[in-house]
């Protein structure tokens, strides 16, 4: 377990290394940054100041190993819009994803699981066909035409929640069920496949064979199997989640990560930019680590090694 | 096994007993108007290939019909009750209490991610609520000790995948038995596991059985297993009863056509014959059920005769404890004798090896190792495959390749086709050394050294024409010709129009015959067949066989027979080579060892085999103790002594040579090679049986 866990935490270092140095070359593909802060009077000489303020006239590569020296030290630089440090711009931000992204994400799995469950238990095969439907149209709405929907039904016509911005429980509402049905019908579709593939496995039939009844051995043999592929999945999801929805953030002004992130490569604001790239690519790996030993937990074939 | 007391109420009544599908286009009767009896203490086996619809009846039985699949008429009575118009929450009272099934693959019947004792415990509970859970687990530990699982303490808190087959069937055995059920079904409880673990599994069935005095219905494609094993057995084919009989003269007189057919399908491992009968013709279809006899369109003692394809036979009583559904059931005891004199080998006749046959597969001391573990970080230890391999294959012969999984004789085979690479040693394929060639070279060579594999399901892509499939390795060697494979398809009993469909439209055996065709597109001098006929059923493996025997005679073939069936390796080899953790520990000429086995894994293997002529003899066989040992890890000195009943101190200090002990040009890897097997078996027992 020890092995394994330093050879997983070398690995998530490389990533996050990787990451943080194609998006630092990555962003210079933006364009020059000093050209946005300028007047477009700006003359050459001018432009040229700018450039050795910023340190840009310097050859690529030592920029690159000055950025990679300071950021072991936790500095990732300073705004170029707003003075303050880029990191700090990221952290502000970082509650407002958080929240969203667990809120959707707590919704779409919960529901997943009570439904995908209620499905095999009914025996009527209309509603379980209405469900899947459902679940499977839900998906091929994209998320930026199902949010101005919800924002036209509920914030237009019937007034009962606000349609931008941050604050209240009420703000959440509507951009956590944009989200959270669209993580619903992933893991749905999923889960009721597994379920679907348990069901034919012979130690179900071992378990009837023993006098077990239906209920029983969906719930203390079938799920425990049939978590399994959702673990990994959703495992996946959260960190893609916590990455910051860029569309959901920019359809309901959501004050997130991913929304920063867009306007800082508009802004050219390459530090804000890898800053927030270093901070999702940290999640997404963390929690990666976290659903690999989950799944050695659940699952007793596996072995840490 | 114990005498069944005929005056007692039958335990299990059933009585034209029909299941259904409904399909698309109408319904297909899987099970039609099947009856039988099974008495207190009795094991009764249910012989039949795939599709007889052996297992289906029983799971009607137990009530676990999986939908859409569904009873349309009969009666089942357990004990005197109906079970057919019980309510499943009726049903389950019954299930794992009054009787208990043990199902095939122990790999899979187990739930994974359970405990052991948790699974087991489940059984306990469930019929018996007020139990507390101290009372529970004490019942597992003695259900584990009573199938012979060591450290019931730790194994209990353990997961099915810390358990090899054999033992996970014990587990299997331990949850059928929890609540000392009336009657047993096994559906087919060893087909999955190793001939000595089949022996092992078997001997405790027994032993629990005994104590219990349940009943057992034993459903098996084995008609060996079942001649030894049960007192009276049913054969089903097509979804029909074809006879009942008492099981121990089933082999002397079968009362139908289909039993002899069968019988006389089987390779055997107590003589040679020239080759075997095969019963023509397929599996039926169902949905288009022959009119009249089921079996009638495969009987070759029909003749066509009006009353078969006419009438459908009723089961009738043809003598004592005997009923059969033929017509002519007086005439099977002529036609059976007529088929043993066609296929029997006049002694003598055997062919001496040709003098002068030039060497065509000569492997030299072939080793292969594999890491195993991380590469990355950490040391990767290494695991020996194959170890000191040799032998010199002439042209037009067979080597049979025996041992149980994880000896290795797959991994050679990969080794051979140079799928993997070797660790060391050579192979000599026509004199030239295959190991070393590269590129153009060994793309060239390859076709010389062709492959079947076991599952024709799996090695056959099914989006292809069976034309392109063979056209393939023409089409790599830049030798297509359409021509060619309509001869290939000839040559293997298939039409040339059978190159226009698809592999799925075929059955297993019409699908191994296209593997032989593709194999056999590049002439090749050498045939590795991997368990090429294992997953067939006996009628159809008798056919492929036949095919792979006049296929050599024709062209000239030499094959590599790997198999874990001795019977079918006795019968289609010239030498056999018994393989036992990457060594081989035997090899000569087949009558040779099979007649005079040399070493104890060889007398251990063959002893294991149920066969006719054994029932009641049981104490004669070699039931090794344990498992494979750890290939990581393996026994200092003779890798077979930790399981060996010959074995002494000084079998864990060296490891004998494969060398000539007790004949020449019969080798063998024993320092105690030759003395008789069961005798010296029998001896080693003889203080353990007086103290008991």
């Amino acid at each position: 377990m020890v092995h394994f866990l330093a050879k997983r935490i070398m690995q998530s270092v490389l990533t996050v290394l990787g990451v943080v140095t194609a998006a630092f070359f990555l962003v210079r593909l933006a364009g020059d940054p000093s050209l946005l802060l300028l007047s477009a009077e700006a003359s050459q000489e001018d432009i040229a100041r700018m450039r050795e303020a910023l340190g840009l006239n310097r050859p690529l590569i030592v920029q690159y190993l000055d950025f990679i020296w300071s950021a072991l030290q936790g500095d990732f630089g300073v705004s170029l819009r707003q003075n303050v440090s880029a990191m700090s711009l990221v952290l502000e931000r970082v509650p407002a994803t958080l929240e969203l992204a667990l809120t959707s994400f707590v919704v779409g799995i919960g529901l997943a699981f009570i439904l995908g469950i209620a499905m095999r238990m009914t025996k009527a095969r209309w509603l379980r066909e209405v469900i899947m439907w459902v679940a499977l149209t839900r998906q091929a709405i994209p998320i930026f035409s199902f949010g101005l929907l919800m924002i036209l039904i509920f914030s237009v016509w019937l007034r009962w929640l606000p349609s931008l911005g941050r604050g209240t429980w009420s703000h959440l509402v509507l951009p956590a069920l944009t989200l959270g049905t669209y993580e619903l019908a992933l893991y749905l579709r999923l889960f009721n496949a597994s379920l679907a593939t348990e069901q034919r496995q012979d130690y179900v039939r071992t378990a009837y064979a023993k006098g077990q009844g239906r209920i029983q051995v969906l719930l203390g043999h079938m799920l425990p199997n049939a978590l399994l592929p959702l673990v990994t999945v959703a495992g996946i999801n959260l960190g893609l989640l916590l990455g910051g929805t860029v569309v959901t953030e920019t359809v309901f002004s959501w004050p997130g990560v991913g929304r920063l992130i867009v306007q800082s490569v508009s802004q050219r604001d390459f530090p804000v930019i890898i800053a927030g790239v270093f901070l999702i690519s940290l999640m997404f790996v963390v929690i990666n680590l976290i659903v690999d030993i989950l799944y050695g937990i659940l699952d007793p074939r596996v072995r840490l090694a | 096994m114990s005498v069944p007391t005929h005056e007692a109420e039958p335990i299990l009544v059933v009585r034209n007993l029909s299941i259904d599908i409904p399909k698309a286009d109408g319904i297909t009767r899987l099970v039609d108007d099947v009856s039988f009896d099974v008495r207190p203490g009795e094991v009764f086996g249910i012989v039949g290939e795939s599709g007889s619809g052996k297992s289906i009846t029983m799971q009607a039985v137990l009530g676990l019909l999986s939908s859409p699949l569904k009873i349309t008429s009969g009666s089942i009575k357990l004990r005197g009750r109906e079970l057919t118009d019980l309510s499943f929450e009726e049903m389950r009272k019954i299930r794992g209490k009054v009787m208990s099934i043990v199902f095939q693959d122990p790999m899979t019947t187990l739930n994974p991610v359970l405990r052991i004792g948790a699974q087991i415990g489940e059984a306990v509970r469930l019929h018996n609520p007020s139990m507390s859970k101290q009372d529970v687990n004490r019942r597992v530990l003695d259900l584990l000790s009573l199938v012979g699982i060591p450290n019931p303490e730790r194994r209990a808190r353990q997961f099915p995948n810390e358990f090899s087959g054999g033992m996970r069937q014990r587990v299997v055995i331990a949850i059928a038995m929890a609540n000392e059920p009336d009657l047993l079904i096994a559906d087919e409880p060893t087909t999955a596991l190793d001939v000595t673990i089949q022996a092992q599994v078997m001997a405790v069935l027994a032993e629990i059985r005994q104590r219990t005095g349940a009943a057992m219905v034993l459903i098996t494609h084995d008609l060996g297993l079942v001649a030894e094993t049960a007192d009276r057995m049913a054969v089903m084919y097509g979804g029909r009863m074809m006879e009942t009989s008492p099981a121990r003269t089933m082999f002397e007189a079968p009362a139908h056509p289909y039993t002899a057919g069968l019988i006389e399908s089987l390779p055997r491992i107590d003589r040679s014959v020239s080759q075997l009968y095969s019963i023509p013709g397929f599996v039926p279809d169902l949905a288009n059920r022959p009119s009249g006899c089921v079996f009638h369109p495969r009987c070759a003692m029909s003749n066509g005769r009006a009353p078969c394809r006419e009438q459908q036979p009723p089961l009738r009583e043809v003598g004592e404890e005997r009923l059969s559904a033929c017509h002519f059931p007086e005439e099977v005891a002529a036609w059976q004798a007529e088929q043993e004199r066609l296929i029997a080998v006049p002694d003598g006749s055997v062919q001496p090896p040709a003098a002068g046959a030039s060497s065509i597969l000569k492997v030299e001391a072939l080793e292969k190792e594999f890491k195993v573990g991380s590469a990355f970080f950490g040391k990767g230890e290494r695991m020996k495959a194959l170890r000191g391999i040799s032998f010199d294959l002439k042209q037009g012969k067979t080597l049979g390749l025996v041992g149980e999984s994880g000896c290795g004789k797959s991994t050679l085979a990969r080794v051979l086709l140079r799928l993997l690479d070797a660790s060391g040693g050579n192979v000599f394929l026509n004199g030239e050394p295959f190991l070393e060639l590269k590129g153009s070279r060994l793309r060239e060579r390859r076709r010389d050294l062709q492959v079947v594999f076991q599952d024709p399901y799996s090695s056959l892509d099914p989006r292809m024409t069976v034309h392109e499939v063979i056209a393939e390795p023409l089409r790599i060697q830049g030798k297509y010709d359409a021509a060619r494979i309509d001869q290939l398809l000839e040559h293997v009993g298939l039409t040339p129009e059978a190159g226009k469909r698809r592999p799925p439209e075929f059955s297993g055996g019409q699908k191994q015959r296209i593997a032989i065709a593709r194999a056999l597109a590049l002439n090749p001098d050498v045939l590795i067949l991997d368990e090429a006929v294992s997953a067939l059923d006996v009628s159809i493996q008798a056919q492929v066989i036949n095919l792979l025997k006049t296929l050599q005679a024709e062209l000239g073939l030499t094959y590599v027979f790997i198999s874990h069936d001795l019977s079918v390796v006795r019968h289609i080899s010239d030498e056999v080579a018994v393989m036992y953790l990457g060594r081989i520990v035997e090899h000569g000429p087949v009558r040779r060892v099979f007649e005079h086995p040399a070493h104890p894994y060889t007398q251990a293997l063959l002893s294991a085999i149920p066969q006719r002529g054994h029932a009641g003899t049981a104490t004669e066989r070699i039931i090794l103790t344990g498992d494979l040992p750890n290939p990581m890890s393996p026994p200092s000195g003779c890798a077979f002594r930790t399981r060996c009943f010959r074995a002494v101190d000084e079998c864990a200090r060296v490891e004998p040579e494969l060398a000539p002990r007790t004949a020449p040009g019969h080798l063998s890897a024993c320092l105690f090679a030759g003395e008789h097997g069961p005798e010296a078996y029998a001896r080693q027992r003889q203080p353990e049986e007086t103290d008991a």
